[in-house]
């Protein structure tokens, strides 16, 4: 009997502490600002995603080095979300509640940043975007969100143009997961393919399907090019599985496969001679990367995929919380949006427009050569 | 291109997915037979069984053997997947449906102890092994150029030893079940447990003996599937479990030749719907088969209980 009353007491205790805590609205003085990281860090993107995360981290760090901003230190919140849309949704939740939080590099995946971006747009919290290629996310018109990347209305089309250009492929495969980011992409591959006269058959495969021999089966013989609008596991796969149908097809990929263990050596040598597109250059080729190249592979292994963009939209965002000068979500949401001519590390000036998007699209395209990417082809998409 | 000149190649595929899915179902079918009793922790065991021959065989090709040949590597690797899971199985239920026997449980109690067990298994997997996939480095197992083409069609060595190693364990049961003491202890057990008893069969040794036969079984699928799709995960028990199920209703749950049966309809089933409709609708195959089966024919093609195998 007491024991009971005892745990009520305690539960309403503990309630009313949480309440206190989490209604506490003005931040006191000293305590530490927070930039938020939202990416899968499991699950199958979890290679990608922990590089989004440790790159976020090192941008922080190096802010807090050198004196942080108003004089406080800038700690990162990690949320996982799984590449998953309702675990997306209280990634963003958790992130919109600590009001700490000045500002977030959020998602990898379009299928996640579109409900996502939805929370913060009510939190008038900012987000950059490090590798959501998808138009809808932002299409929509939302105030808070921008990305890094570019879109894949140039993504798409510039692996098309690639592909019957360069390669002179005629008949193309398109394959895709069925979810928002991928589909979009191969979408608008097949616009451009088919503008430039080439003919297409589309394919679709379920995310985490395993054995994909009896639809690549089904692919007529005569295809020169299958374009593999999938992430970087079911792309090794399907590189794997390739010869079990006696298909001897290139394959490009969009940037979810640039990703040298889970496409590259998953594969275990079936990758080779493949096409990747990506939204950054060669870090290694650039002057103005090289200090990032090296603090980052110090501390957490070499840089393979999104860290680059994840680490640019983190600076960014600092740079306007300094300038704006107070912990005020709003004034710094316009002055990411405001961002002009922002020189970081990726080679090219960022200046967002209207939608927050990074005006221009360039993308890059790689091969699988002896078991690396090589940067083969820059294409420019008006 | 015409579907139908395809259509040698797609049953091979269709042949070597069924086999393995046979394989699992048959995990499903001995524990029903016996138990009444669906183990849903069985696609777990089946995941383990996968993870075990990865560990092996990663640890392998690490240790830098002169030669890895398939002859004794495939061998080892399925000994030891088998063995592993068997012993998963053995433990699953001592831990968690034996005591609810003991105490009287109904039907329901050991389903919902089973649901808890598989999840207890899959998050153990993931936070012990990450939760990122793991890669079986098969090619250097099984060179991609180790293939036959007959006939237009292409067969890798790999599809042929999964297809000959599942049918091989299948006939190794069949003939444990039907022509050993043990094989006899079990069919009395699923026929009438309580009489069994009375005439000196320890039903609880026979019971241990089937899950840890079922479970081995579904380890050895677990090697072979890590060896065919090179990519494994924490989760790949979930949809396997759930297809090996479903071959197991419709072959006719707790009858030994039905699931062997169910596993190669469905198996063949799929690869056919993938060559005459869109892709996207393979899961839709499948679970309409069930169901199909569910209402025409709800003891299964074969029929239900493993005891009446023998009469068929």
């Amino acid at each position: 009997m007491w024991t009971r009353w005892w745990r009520v007491a305690l539960t309403s205790l503990l309630m009313l502490v949480m309440l206190t805590l989490g209604g506490g609205g003005a931040l006191a003085q000293g305590t530490p600002l927070k930039l938020a990281v939202g990416a899968p860090l499991t699950g199958p993107l979890a290679k990608q995603g922990q590089e989004v995360a440790n790159a976020v981290k090192l941008a922080a760090e190096e802010w807090s080095k050198r004196g942080g901003i108003l004089g406080r230190r800038i700690e990162v919140l990690e949320a996982d979300d799984q590449g998953n849309p309702q675990v997306g949704v209280s990634a963003a939740e958790k992130i919109v509640a600590d009001p700490s939080v000045m500002g977030v590099v959020y998602g990898i995946t379009s299928v996640t940043c579109i409900p996502a971006s939805d929370i913060f747009e009510r939190a008038n919290l900012v987000m950059i975007s490090p590798g959501c290629t998808n138009p809808k996310v932002t299409d929509r018109g939302l105030k808070v969100v921008n990305r890094v990347c570019a879109r894949d209305d140039a993504q798409g089309p510039a692996a098309a143009i690639f592909a019957v250009n360069e390669l002179r492929a005629r008949k193309i495969a398109i394959f895709d997961d069925g979810t928002t980011g991928p589909r979009g992409a191969a979408d608008e591959f097949e616009k451009q393919a088919r503008k430039l006269g080439a003919t297409t058959l589309r394919y679709v495969i379920r995310a985490g399907e395993k054995d994909l021999r009896a639809v690549l089966g089904t692919i007529p013989k005569d295809v020169q090019v299958i374009y593999a609008s999938l992430w970087a596991p079911e792309a090794a796969l399907m590189a794997k599985q390739l010869p079990d149908v006696g298909l001897k097809a290139r394959m490009i990929g969009p940037d979810g496969q640039f990703e040298p263990v889970d496409y590259i050596q998953a594969s275990g040598g079936a990758a080779e001679g493949n096409y990747v597109t990506f939204l950054a250059p060669d870090m290694r080729e650039l002057p103005a990367a090289q200090a990032f190249v090296k603090a980052f592979e110090a501390e957490y292994g070499p840089l393979s995929s999104y860290g680059p963009l994840a680490y640019e939209a983190a600076n960014i965002i600092l740079e306007a919380v300094k300038r704006v000068g107070k912990p005020d979500r709003a004034a710094i949401s316009r002055a990411v949006r405001a961002t002009n001519n922002y020189r970081g590390v990726l080679g090219v000036p960022i200046t967002f427009d209207r939608k927050g998007d990074v005006a221009g699209g360039v993308i890059f395209v790689y091969q699988v050569k002896g078991g690396a990417f090589q940067q083969v082809k820059t294409i420019v998409v008006k | 291109m015409d579907s139908f000149a395809i259509l040698p190649q797609q049953l091979v595929f269709g042949i070597a997915l069924g086999t393995v899915y046979s394989l699992i179902a048959l995990g499903y079918t001995l524990v029903y037979g016996i138990l009444f009793m669906i183990n849903f922790a069985h696609g777990e065991v089946f995941m383990i069984g996968a993870y075990l021959g990865w560990g092996l065989l990663t640890w392998l090709l690490s240790a830098q053997l002169s030669s890895l040949h398939p002859l004794w590597v495939l061998p080892l690797l399925l000994l030891q997947g088998m063995i592993g899971a068997g012993l998963v199985g053995l433990s699953l239920e001592f831990f968690a449906y034996r005591p609810l026997y003991k105490r009287g449980a109904t039907r329901l109690g050991p389903l919902i102890s089973a649901v808890g067990a598989s999840i207890f298994l899959q998050n153990l997997v993931m936070l012990t092994q990450g939760a990122r996939m793991k890669v079986y480095m098969t090619s250097l197992l099984f060179p991609p150029s180790w293939r036959l083409q007959v006939a237009g069609v292409n067969i890798s060595a790999l599809l042929i030893v999964i297809t000959l190693t599942s049918t091989l364990l299948m006939f190794g049961l069949h003939y444990l079940v039907q022509h050993t003491t043990l094989g006899r202890a079990m069919r009395a057990v699923a026929e009438d447990r309580e009489m069994a008893e009375i005439v000196g069969v320890k039903v609880w040794r026979v019971i241990a003996a089937t899950f840890f036969l079922g479970s081995s079984l579904g380890g050895a699928a677990g090697v072979l599937v890590g060896l065919y799709y090179t990519q494994i995960d924490f989760f790949m028990g979930y949809s396997a479990g759930l297809k090996a199920f479903t071959a197991a209703v419709l072959g006719g749950i707790g009858n030994i030749r039905g699931a062997m049966l169910g596993g190669l309809v469905l198996g063949i089933a799929e690869s056919l719907a993938v060559t005459f409709m869109n892709p996207a609708y393979r899961d839709v195959i499948t679970f309409a088969i069930l169901i199909l089966t569910l209402i025409f024919r709800p003891t299964g093609l074969l029929g239900e209980r493993l005891s009446e195998w023998e009469k068929l």
